[in-house]
């Protein structure tokens, strides 16, 4: 009896088991079984669902936007260019001690902007500009450098803003204590 | 009968154990607490050009839109009537013929080559696995960087009915406003242009460093969103490879656009979510496998070479808080034929990590590992230097990560190769920011007739300092020139350390005050020369008490009194010992 028992059992198990294992392996199926060259890791797989999802959302948003391109209702300024945000990207001072700023404007491409970062403390205002660069996808303003020996240590308000023939703005103000 | 169903039982069990102990477990699921946002990408990878054939980049597009949907037959959506050349009249968008990535040419235009960018690129007609290559190639950067930015940008690597919008901005490259294109963005649409601008970007992003916004080496601050309002955060940016990634697309994932992150998607769109640098990572990890370092154990068929062992203590902040231990690095002679690391235990009988390297193994004179806190971590990052022989004929410096498995930077410096026995590169915060910078120090053959140290910008092009000392050049074998923090102030000092031709018959301790022209301490250790051969011997160091400075620390790898290699540990003064510890190794040839 209890041998047939222990036989019941095992059999339940090795059931148990088989079905377990195949729900084990079909979870991991999807993911595993990835086409790769030998001796390289390149995925050779068709793309997955996920994947061509991700290309019909694209392809709707580009439907939406007209196949028309970035922004192009900036608000105007008072002197009637267009207004653009820059913004800080780092600030701080070097192993010299001058203060640097860098930063960027986004949604235009342009050469020969002026930025200008300055700082301000207690009405008194130093700044120093660099001409901008054309980036990739924005305006570069680069590496801006206040040298220390116009600077006296305190808190200093630092801004950056820019200005081109078509386009000026402010970025938001950040601080740094100037040592 | 039952009988023959319980050995059926039995061998079935058996086979299933089998088959769950050996069957492959699904491994490297891609998530996104993965991400990195201040290691998106090694520069080993991203600068890597040779990694795929035009065949294997055709073979990569093929396999990504198996068909395609020239004609437009397929329905717009899924479970739609209507066809995309359907959906395509009645919405006056693109219609066909559509053509896939992998059946597109274009012409590209002969380009000379520019210093630090690209090589010349031959005019003439390829097809998009061939302006790849050739692209790639000419500018250094992995075609696979290129593919992923396909995708990232345009979806172009898997969309199987693509707009000829999509080709027009392939790479996302200067997608300005309806109009004539200004005058910055002429000659950049169209495959070719947006293939070629967008390589020789990210090289100008790597020579003209100051020119851009973000920068490897220092904290960045970026933005979550083109949304002010969704806010930013601190990146202290690795590597060169993820500042580019930055320069091109200035945005970092939010928590919530990682979150959505599985490992059979990207993820979809949150609330003030960024993707552009989510997507490059997830689709680069996904068709290309990781985006660090050499993924493996690439110098398994290392060899050794002739020559010493090249045992070095190194002092290592081996934990991000606690006191600093010691770890003995083998440069050859190596069972793995590997550069192996051996971190011991504060007791130093026992063994924290023993690890056979990445790197190969390689003769003792052509190489040094220095350990440094480069990346403001609180640790140290263990640093292999190339001062003789090197691919790029610069002085190298390639940075390991905490698995000493991935390269985090390879980077040949601004500096020729010099004789090593003249230099030393030394780890040192000597401005109190919290990480070391690299110094180049110059210990004789210098244009000023002194010990020179130059200070490195991040980077390692170019220089944030130049000093030279007040102490006259010296022969190498005499002295060396460490770096330790002796007083507790935030940055490090620099210290001279004398083994020989003292004046006091002992070995010598002098500490530079700031500038290197006057000396804050000039001490007469207890160790006097008659008792020990400089050759045999090594001062190195570091917080091994984890206290408010560093301890100075006598290595000792031969002629030891125990026959194992010492560490004897100064108090401060260097008069009295606080510890003198023999290891669990035999003494060994430095």
């Amino acid at each position: 009896m209890l041998r047939k028992l222990s036989k019941k059992w095992l059999l339940l198990a090795v059931a148990v088991l088989i079905v377990g294992g195949f729900l084990f392996w079909l979870s991991n199926k999807g993911d595993d079984d990835s086409t790769t060259k030998p001796g390289t890791s390149v995925n050779l797989e068709p793309p997955t669902k996920e994947e061509k999802d991700q290309v019909q959302k694209y392809k709707e948003q580009l439907a939406d936007r007209g196949s028309s391109t970035s922004n192009t209702s900036q608000p105007s300024t008072a002197s009637g260019k267009k207004s653009v945000t820059p913004f800080i990207s780092s600030w701080g001072q070097n192993q010299s001690n001058d203060v640097e700023v860098r930063g960027y404007v986004e949604g235009i491409y342009e050469d020969g902007g002026t930025c200008t970062a300055a700082l301000t403390k207690d009405g008194q205002q130093v700044s120093q500009s660099r001409t901008s660069v054309a980036n990739a996808q924005n305006t570069s303003c680069g590496l801006i450098t206040v040298p220390r020996s116009k600077l006296s240590p305190s808190v200093w308000s630092i801004t950056l803003s820019y200005s081109s023939g078509s386009y000026e703005g402010s970025s938001k103000t950040v601080t740094l204590e100037v040592k | 009968m039952f009988g023959s169903i319980y050995r059926f039982s039995i061998s079935a069990l058996i086979l299933v154990l089998f088959i769950g102990f050996f069957a492959p477990v699904k491994a490297n699921a891609i998530s996104g607490s993965d991400f990195q946002a201040g290691r998106i990408i090694d520069e080993v990878k991203f600068f890597s050009s040779n990694t795929m054939s035009v065949a294997e980049i055709q073979d990569f597009m093929n396999s990504k839109v198996p068909v395609c949907d020239t004609n437009g037959t397929q329905p717009y959506t899924s479970g739609s009537s209507q066809t995309r050349a359907e959906w395509a009249v009645a919405n006056g968008k693109p219609q066909p013929p559509y053509t896939c990535l992998k059946s597109y040419s274009d012409s590209t235009i002969g380009w000379p080559a520019e210093t630090s960018l690209c090589n010349a690129i031959t005019g003439r007609t390829g097809n998009a696995a061939e302006i790849i290559y050739w692209v790639s190639n000419a500018c250094g950067i992995n075609p696979q960087v290129l593919l992923v930015l396909l995708q990232k940008e345009q979806s172009l690597v898997t969309d199987d009915w693509p707009w000829p919008y999509q080709y027009r901005f392939a790479t996302g490259y200067c997608v300005y406003d309806v109009g004539p294109p200004p005058p910055s963005c002429a000659g950049t649409e169209g495959f070719f242009g947006q293939v070629y601008y967008a390589a020789r970007q990210f090289k100008r992003y790597a020579r003209d460093v100051d020119s851009y916004n973000f920068r490897a080496g220092i904290n960045n601050m970026i933005r979550y969103s083109p949304d002010p309002s969704c806010g930013e955060s601190q990146v202290y940016i690795q590597n060169q490879g993820t500042a580019n990634l930055y320069n091109y697309t200035p945005y970092q994932p939010n928590a919530a656009a990682l979150s959505v992150v599985s490992n059979s998607s990207p993820g979809g769109e949150v609330p003030c979510g960024a993707y552009g640098n989510r997507n490059f990572w997830w689709y680069f990890t996904k068709w290309f496998g990781s985006t660090l370092g050499p993924p493996d154990y690439s110098c398994k068929e290392g060899v050794n070479f002739g020559g010493g062992l090249g045992p070095r203590v190194v002092v290592n902040q081996f934990s991000p808080s606690g006191n600093a231990t010691f770890t003995l690095s083998y440069l050859n002679q190596t069972i793995s034929k590997c550069i192996e690391l051996h971190t011991w235990q504060p007791n130093l009988q026992s063994w924290v990590t023993n690890v056979a390297t990445n790197h190969p193994a390689i003769p003792p004179p052509n190489a040094e590992i220095i350990a440094g806190n480069i990346y403001g971590d609180a640790r140290s990052e263990l640093i292999l230097v190339l001062p003789r022989t090197s691919v790029s004929g610069k002085i190298e410096v390639h940075t390991w990560d905490n698995t000493y498995q991935h390269w985090i930077t390879n980077i040949a410096t601004n500096h020729a190769l010099i004789p090593p026995e003249d230099f030393d590169v030394v780890p040192a915060d000597v401005n109190g920011d919290g990480r070391d910078e690299l110094l180049l120090v110059l210990y004789r053959n210098t244009g000023s007739g002194k010990v020179e140290i130059h200070e490195w910008n991040p980077g390692l092009q170019t220089w944030a300092a130049h000093t030279a000392t007040n102490l006259p050049a010296i022969d190498p074998a005499d002295g060396r020139v460490i770096a330790a923090n002796l007083y507790g102030s935030a940055a490090d000092e620099l210290v001279y350390v004398k083994y020989r031709n003292t004046g006091s018959a002992k070995i010598e301790v002098h500490t530079w005050a700031g500038g290197q022209q006057s000396w804050l301490a000039n001490i007469a250790t207890n160790l006097p020369l008659a008792d020990i051969n400089p050759d045999d011997i090594e001062i190195v160091a570091g917080n091994i008490y984890d206290g408010a400075i560093d301890e100075l620390t006598l290595v000792k790898y031969r002629n030891t009194g125990s026959g194992k290699i010492e560490i004897h540990t100064w108090a401060a003064g260097q008069q009295v010992w606080l510890s003198q510890m023999p290891t669990n190794l035999d003494s060994l040839s430095p």
